[in-house]
């Protein structure tokens, strides 16, 4: 009795001491060899629950480990110089002391640009910094460009901008802005793109594809620079007011540079100059008074490249005059059209700015009865956006006063708004499951759904549903305002890309035409759209 | 209507401000021309003259720059003395003492409505230093910290500084270019930290791993201490070659402790001794007890600094040595900064236009610098912002209307000019310039005959060596003699050098050993109303100064 007794304890305690704890391993290769290539030194980032975050390296062999890890799911990145990264296409996960191993990662060499920039005589310019900029969309669709990566030049006016992801760039050479204490470059050259213009609008991308260097080089204009003058005055009364003013370029990363001035009260009231301002676009931001009091105001200016003339000839001037205001609140409600009681707590409600690169209030929940306050509002020209709404409720009309506030976007004055928002959520929204397929007629996980409202409708950017397929290919589109639509997926898929007609004529052919009725539709197939 | 009529007003009185002449110059019709050319090594096809360089004039601050046939023309200009200097992307002057040329510019004296023409300035080549980094195993290592250090002369002694910074590219290689001729000492680092300081202006791809722990710093030639590294000399008509600097795994170590009292925003800066603390790139948070950590520390010097809201509030910078273990315990004591107003005047004159001139209070030890500048507004009223209470700062106007120098700074009835002081939170800072209206004549000799393109240095009474206005330099003409003007009154010592480094005269005043070494040379001058008038001094040959002013 006792010995079998002592066996059974034996038999618990072993059952107990059972790992629990699993592991991840794999490989890293290089893409597209006969025979395998390892990398050795590739860097394996691993994302568990919680935020856990752990990194490990390949060995000699390319193979790499993660262990020691709990049950759960987690997502696995790789990064390794030279190539393109990848994110494990699925979430790995792992049961109890498992042992998920033969992860394969096989890495693609990454393009390079690289290139000489040389002055009007054909000499070098060191220190001009030169950006790869890819096409992007703002909240209206409208196509832009944001910088990818950069360098600087050399003594001998040579870069390498080195492992971009394969697509479409276009390439910009400008002089750096002065930072901080640092006195402006002795010559400054004209902003330019390449091939040789100076607006975005003429500028010509290249296409770089795996594994290949292009040359871009550049030859550079001197500059006229600009004297920028003006006053800062409050919005509301036009009475000048002291403030600090910074020139910013547009969408400024990852570096501080910009011009500074301030107003002041005498001689001249609200008077302020920025001398020496490079040619460009900049964002200029005004801001005074501090902890309550404060306030600010915006403007994008734009000086055009023009030749640079010795002195004494004087510069060229712009003359500009900001306004200035404390944040503006807005006060809203969003009521359920069939009058039904639903709690509206976890709706996420705020207003984007219809300019990229001036701010954007916090995003704000609703109350359970549908208030809320959105705070901290510069005046200026923003789209509603109301996600995570519950059920099938959608974003059905929206009324700023007398103002509908979905045809065209709000414009916030500096006076207060004394309107409150109100937001019509529609009830009678339908659901779509969707999937896509490749070439092979596989399913794909991971894929970008975006279902697009019917031409007329077409600018209607909250009719427009996207979702992600999760594992098994499929995605749930909830809420979708009953009509006709047509489903587009990609592969890849460039944020708010799809708001532009532009973009999406390239892809028309592959929309799939849907019918939307109220509560849940038969599911829909389409192709995938490769990535370029 | 009314804003715009302010606008109009001030627009009509702003203009480009004009040269501001001499106090005591009589207008003039002189005028000086001359060419810029290629000097050195020049490639086959490259033209003799050098396009778009800037050729700078001071005093007056009038700059030119020169056209396809590197031609430059001054006109109007006053008599005097005047130092023509240049500028130009990859080229640095070349050196002629005999003609009074040295890196800093030539040194010209001009006769009333003369016109000094033919004036050549040759330009060479500036030097970089190249080399690549390699990883433990081998491998070039993309997106590196380089560094480039060099002993400094400063009116604050001499230190050792981080005069350049790069980062290699994908194949590993990096280039330091911008240089002066002189010895670097050149370190390599990979990890976040260094990745942060390295990246400057550029954006690196996100292809681009991070360095995360990486490796310790190495310098050349696979030294792990400065005091053991080899310095790469960078002469005309000598190079170092390629200098590869291979990364090891050795032990790293840790640096933790508190910020007091606890702040939301707390920044810490670890800044390498040599480091300019007002550009320091890599910032640490304190976690929300205010304890923080710092990992994989190489050994040797550094700083840590902690700042809150932005500069309100600072802590000292402690020094902290990393040798073999891990610090711990360290404490950074926040304390409120403060503003210090102030205000400029000029001696003798009621309504001098002292605006858009910097007041500058700089932090300087050997081991880092922090500059704080305020601008002076149109009364020549300031304000310093974010002053540490119990740091000691020295106080300089930047650029100095020509002719004068800084004849007083008072804080509450308390003299300051000699530096290095403590300044009381919130007093006003008073800043008295005058005009310098003394000279001096100087007669050098070498081996008794007259010594044409020597140096003449006036290195200040000890109590004022932390004041660079009071050091005054010259090189003497064709017949071996030198008038210097506008020099501020008082004691100086005299010193006549063949050649030494740009600076190096600041050693003079702060090393014992120079100042025995050359004691026998050095002539005691008082300038002044009733001072000298007229020296003579023996040359110090190159041969002594050779190997550094120490």
């Amino acid at each position: 009795m006792k010995r079998s007794s002592a066996g059974l304890v034996l038999a618990l305690v072993a059952l107990q001491l059972t790992p629990l704890l699993g592991a991840i391993t794999g490989i890293v290769i290089k893409a597209g060899t006969a025979i395998q290539q390892p990398l050795r030194n590739a860097r394996l980032e691993l994302t568990g629950g919680a935020g856990t975050v752990l990194v490990t390296r390949t060995d000699a062999n390319g193979k790499f480990v993660f262990s020691n890890l709990a049950p759960g799911e987690y997502g696995l990145a790789v990064t390794c110089d030279g190539f393109i990264r990848q994110d494990f296409p699925k979430k790995i996960v792992l049961g109890r002391g498992q042992q998920a191993g033969n992860i394969l990662f096989e890495l693609d060499p990454a393009p390079t640009a690289a290139g000489s920039v040389l002055d009007s005589y054909g000499e070098p310019i060191a220190n001009i910094v030169v950006e790869a900029l890819r096409r992007s969309y703002d909240v209206r669709g409208n196509s832009r460009l944001a910088r990818a990566a950069t360098a600087v030049t050399d003594d001998r006016g040579g870069y390498r901008i080195f492992w971009l992801d394969p697509g479409e760039y276009f390439f910009y050479a400008a002089s750096p802005l002065p930072d901080g204490t640092e006195a402006q470059p002795v010559r400054v050259f004209a902003p330019t793109y390449s091939p040789g213009v100076s607006t975005p609008d003429d500028a010509k991308p290249l296409r770089l594809t795996i594994g290949r260097e292009v040359r871009v080089d550049f030859r550079l204009q001197r500059a006229a620079l600009w004297s920028v003058t003006g006053q800062t005055m409050i919005g509301m009364t036009g009475r000048s007011v002291a403030a600090t003013i910074t020139a910013t370029p547009p969408a400024e990363a990852p570096s501080f540079s910009r011009y500074r001035a301030q107003s002041s009260m005498t001689p001249y009231p609200g008077l302020f100059s920025m001398e020496n301002v490079a040619p460009g676009s900049y964002i200029l931001m005004a801001k005074t008074g501090s902890g309550g009091q404060e306030m600010t105001g915006f403007q994008r200016i734009v000086l055009r490249p023009s030749a640079f003339i010795p002195p004494p000839a004087p510069p060229p001037k712009y003359t500009v005059f900001l306004k200035l205001s404390p944040p503006l609140s807005v006060n809203g409600r969003l009521f359920i059209e069939s009058r039904e009681t639903v709690d509206l707590r976890e709706a996420n409600v705020t207003l984007i700015s219809t300019d990229p690169d001036l701010p954007s209030p916090r995003s704000v929940f609703a109350r359970p009865d549908g208030q809320f306050i959105l705070t901290g509002i510069v005046p200026g020209s923003y789209v509603l956006e109301i996600s995570n709404l519950p059920q099938d409720l959608y974003l059905k009309a929206a009324r700023f006063g007398a103002e509908d506030i979905l045809a065209k976007p709000l414009t916030l004055e500096t006076r207060e708004a004394a309107n409150p928002l109100q937001i019509l959520l529609g009830s009678d929204g339908g659901r779509l499951q969707v999937s896509a397929y490749n070439d092979k007629g596989e399913t794909h996980s991971g894929a970008h759904f975006v279902l697009v409202p019917d031409v007329k409708r077409r600018d209607r950017r909250e009719q427009y549903r996207v979702a992600t397929s999760s594992e098994n290919g499929q995605a749930v589109l909830r809420g979708i305002p009953p009509g006709s639509y047509k489903l587009f997926a990609w592969e890849d898929l460039e944020a708010n890309a799809y708001l532009s007609s532009d973009y999406l004529r390239t892809y028309e052919a592959f929309g799939v035409p849907v019918n939307i009725s109220t509560s849940d539709n038969p599911p829909v197939s389409a192709r995938l759209i490769p990535k370029e | 209507m009314f804003p715009i009529l302010w606008l109009a007003l001030w627009l009509g009185g702003l203009q480009v401000r004009p040269a501001s002449p001499r106090p005591d110059a009589a207008p003039s019709r002189a005028s000086i021309q001359g060419v810029v050319v290629r000097a050195g090594a020049i490639a086959v096809a490259a033209p003799q003259q050098l396009a778009d360089a800037r050729v700078e004039l001071k005093p007056g601050n009038l700059s030119v720059f020169t056209g396809a046939d590197g031609a430059f023309t001054f006109r109007n200009l006053a008599s005097g003395r005047y130092t023509i200097s240049v500028t130009h992307d990859g080229f640095i002057p070349q050196e002629d003492r005999r003609r009074g040329l040295t890196v800093s510019g030539l040194s010209v004296t001009l006769a009333a409505d003369q016109t000094l023409k033919d004036i050549v300035l040759p330009m060479i080549p500036a030097p970089v230093i190249i080399g690549n980094v390699f990883d433990p195993p081998g491998e070039p290592l993309a997106g590196a910290l380089v560094r480039a250090y060099r002993r400094q002369y400063t009116p604050y002694g001499t230190q050792l500084k981080i005069v350049r910074t790069g980062m290699t590219n994908d194949m590993g290689e990096f280039r330091l270019f911008g240089l002066n001729f002189g010895e670097y000492f050149i370190s390599a680092g990979y990890s976040d930290r260094d990745r942060a300081a390295a990246i400057g202006r550029a954006q690196l791809s996100a292809n681009v791993s991070k360095a995360d722990g990486g490796y310790a710093t190495i310098f050349y030639d696979g030294a792990e201490d400065i005091s053991r590294a080899q310095a790469a000399h960078l002469a005309p008509g000598s190079d170092p070659g390629t200098l590869n600097i291979s990364l090891r795994t050795s032990a790293r170590f840790r640096i933790r402790g508190q910020v007091l009292p606890l702040m939301e925003g707390a920044k810490i800066v670890l800044a390498p001794k040599g480091a300019d603390l007002t550009e320091a790139d890599y910032f640490t948070q304190p976690d929300t007890s205010g304890a923080f950590e710092i990992g994989g520390v190489s050994p040797g010097s550094y700083l840590l600094l902690a700042t809150a809201a932005d500069g309100a509030l600072s802590s000292d910078a402690i020094a902290v040595n990393v040798t073999d273990s891990d610090i711990d315990r360290v404490r950074l004591a926040l304390e409120d900064t403060t503003s210090i107003p102030g205000g400029l005047f000029l001696e003798g004159t009621a309504s001098a236009n002292l605006s858009g001139l910097h007041v500058k209070l700089v932090r300087s030890s050997t081991e880092f610098d922090q500059r704080i500048d305020a601008l002076t507004g149109p009364d020549g009223t300031f304000i310093l912002e974010h002053v540490a209470p119990l740091a000691e700062y020295d106080v300089t106007v930047d650029p100095l209307p020509p002719g004068t120098y800084v004849k007083s700074i008072s804080s509450i009835a308390r003299n300051i000019l000699p530096g290095k002081s403590r300044l009381p939170a919130l007093q006003p800072l008073r800043i008295v310039l005058a005009a310098a209206t003394d000279g001096l004549e100087v007669q050098v000799t070498k081996g008794g005959d007259p010594a044409a393109g020597m140096q003449v240095v006036l290195i200040p009474d000890p109590l004022l060596r932390r004041r660079a206005d009071r050091y005054i330099t010259g090189f003497t003409s064709d017949s071996g003699d030198l008038r210097l003007t506008a020099i501020p009154p008082g004691r100086y010592t005299a010193y006549a050098f063949e050649q030494i480094e740009p600076g190096a005269y600041y050693a003079l005043a702060y090393s014992a050993p120079a100042d025995n070494r050359f004691r026998d040379r050095a002539v005691s001058v008082t300038v002044g109303e009733n001072g000298t008038k007229a020296i003579q001094l023996r040359v110090i040959p190159a041969a002594e100064t050779a190997g550094g002013l120490q």
